[in-house]
């Protein structure tokens, strides 16, 4: 059977390793945003490092340890995200996240895919997946914008963390919201192919698409 | 533990600042006492930020009618301290009888604490890389002494006792000074200042129209600490609805097939 491309190999890897930076993110995070809640995880930042301060405890070692990794992590994704959106910005011409068809059908069709089980005439990306995409690129400006704020405190004013900590916050919270989400439908038997083509093979089978994306469909066969 | 306050008379005050004075000794006594250095050396080493209550100088109002304020600065001890709350390390302890205690030798420096202050309080010293703020002496306090502002204290301006005894005082002393000044007083932080904080364990009595001057705001809110507890409770009631909707989703998906 034909197979059509969905994700590109930089796609899939970035996708992969932004999962991992989120989960370092939210591990070293939580006991900073809930710190009565969630200080038990430091325990698991701590034990390795009293090997060599063995004068802290799990509160204040396992916390300056969480930052360090957070703070890495920062690191590492903006110098990841930088090739990442240059690559993307330049294929913008074929973004598929682009609104179509307007709000109504984009509902309607999504309800009749998850509510009513049945092949919806999506785009080569749903009304959700749109949103998800546009609220992902956003917050991750404003995560990295505030969390530069953060890291580099000393070069701001304390009304101005203020703010950076609020946005920061609100972006976790939307991270929050929306990430089990999108775990959630991923691991969806509906998108069985969805997640097969992330994780696997990053293509599409045609019949597929023809059947589940066929607004996508259409736009391919113009094209060719 | 019945609750403490402490009570500043703004009226009293002589502005000696024997109190800021007091303060820095006593925190020298202690860093001598916990085996930090003699006397000399805790002497020796200029640490500003063992000041924990001291004045801050402004000027209220425009030409011609400007004058000088006099900002005393030391911490409320709210009831709510957003700093405990905000602090990830633990390193701030709201004790029993409502002092806020911040434990320096658990504290990581990280400043979550500056942020939280709606008062602007805690003093970071980048040197040591710790927070530091007043904790009304509480070693002194549960030695059953007043705490050191107090004692230095010669105009009986400060005040030290349970909480029912120190906002006796304090409207005690507003009416007096209404009755013979004829003008209104104010006794602040005896009732909720912010949502963030609460009332205060250090109220301040001074005459109303010269409050907001002194930065005793009406209200203590400030727009982005209050933002931050909110942002916070409705976060995790939108990830409630959201963890509802999946669990709601998965129970309805259960046995179901996709129709072609
Ligand atoms: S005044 Fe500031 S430092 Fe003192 S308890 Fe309140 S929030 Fe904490
Ligand atoms: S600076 Fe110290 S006391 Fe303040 S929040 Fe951070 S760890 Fe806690």
């Amino acid at each position: 059977m034909q197979e059509i491309q969905t994700f590109n190999r930089f796609q899939r890897t970035f996708h992969m390793h932004y999962l991992h930076f989120m989960f370092v993110f939210f591990l070293t995070g939580l006991p900073q945003v809930a710190p009565h809640a969630f200080r038990w995880l430091l325990y698991f930042f701590w034990i390795p490092f009293t090997w060599f301060s063995p004068e802290t405890t799990y509160l204040s070692g396992g916390m300056k340890v969480a930052m360090v990794f957070h703070r890495l992590a920062g690191l590492g994704l903006i110098v990841y995200a930088i090739p990442f959106a240059l690559r993307e910005i330049k294929n913008m011409a074929s973004w598929q996240i682009w609104p179509e068809g307007g709000m109504a059908e984009g509902i309607r069709e999504l309800l009749k895919h998850y509510i009513g089980f049945k092949p919806a005439n999506f785009g080569k990306y749903n009304i959700g997946q749109k949103f998800l995409a546009w609220t992902t690129i956003v917050t991750t400006a404003i995560m990295i914008v505030t969390g530069c704020i953060l890291m580099f405190k000393d070069a701001f004013e304390p009304n101005t963390w203020r703010w950076a900590r609020f946005f920061h916050d609100v972006g976790f919270f939307i991270f929050l919201v929306i990430l089990p989400i999108h775990i959630y439908m991923a691991l969806h038997p509906l998108n069985r192919k969805g997640y097969r083509a992330m994780f696997e093979t990053g293509t599409f089978p045609e019949e597929y698409v023809k059947t589940h994306h066929p607004k996508w469909w259409g736009k391919l066969q113009r094209k060719l | 533990m019945t609750r403490v306050s402490m009570l500043y008379d703004m009226q009293a005050c002589v502005r000696c600042f024997a109190c800021s004075v007091q303060c820095g000794i006593e925190n020298r006594a202690r860093l001598a006492r916990d085996g930090r250095g003699n006397t000399e050396k805790v002497l020796a080493d200029r640490r500003p930020e063992l000041r924990y209550i001291f004045p801050i100088l402004r000027v209220g109002g425009t030409f011609p009618t400007a004058m000088p304020v006099t900002e005393l600065r030391h911490c409320m001890h709210c009831e709510n301290a957003p700093c405990a709350r905000r602090c990830p390390a633990a390193a701030i302890e709201v004790k029993p009888y409502g002092v806020v205690v911040l434990h320096e030798e658990k504290c990581i420096g990280c400043r979550a604490c500056l942020e939280a202050c709606p008062f602007d309080v805690p003093n970071f010293n980048a040197k040591f890389g710790k927070t530091y703020k007043c904790f009304m002496c509480y070693d002194r306090i549960e030695a059953g002494l007043s705490p050191a502002c107090v004692e230095a204290c010669l105009a009986k301006a400060l005040y030290f006792g349970t909480r029912e005894e120190v906002l006796e005082e304090a409207y005690r002393r507003a009416e007096n000074y209404e009755k013979h000044l004829g003008e209104k007083f104010q006794v602040y932080g005896a009732e909720k200042v912010s949502d963030a904080t609460g009332y205060l364990h250090w109220v301040t009595v001074g005459p109303a129209a010269y409050l907001e001057d002194y930065a005793l705001r009406p209200g203590a809110e400030r727009g982005q600490i209050e933002a931050l507890d909110a942002v916070r409770t409705i976060g995790w009631v939108l990830f409630g609805a959201s963890a509802a909707g999946i669990i709601g989703h998965f129970l309805y998906s259960l046995g179901k097939e996709e129709q072609e």
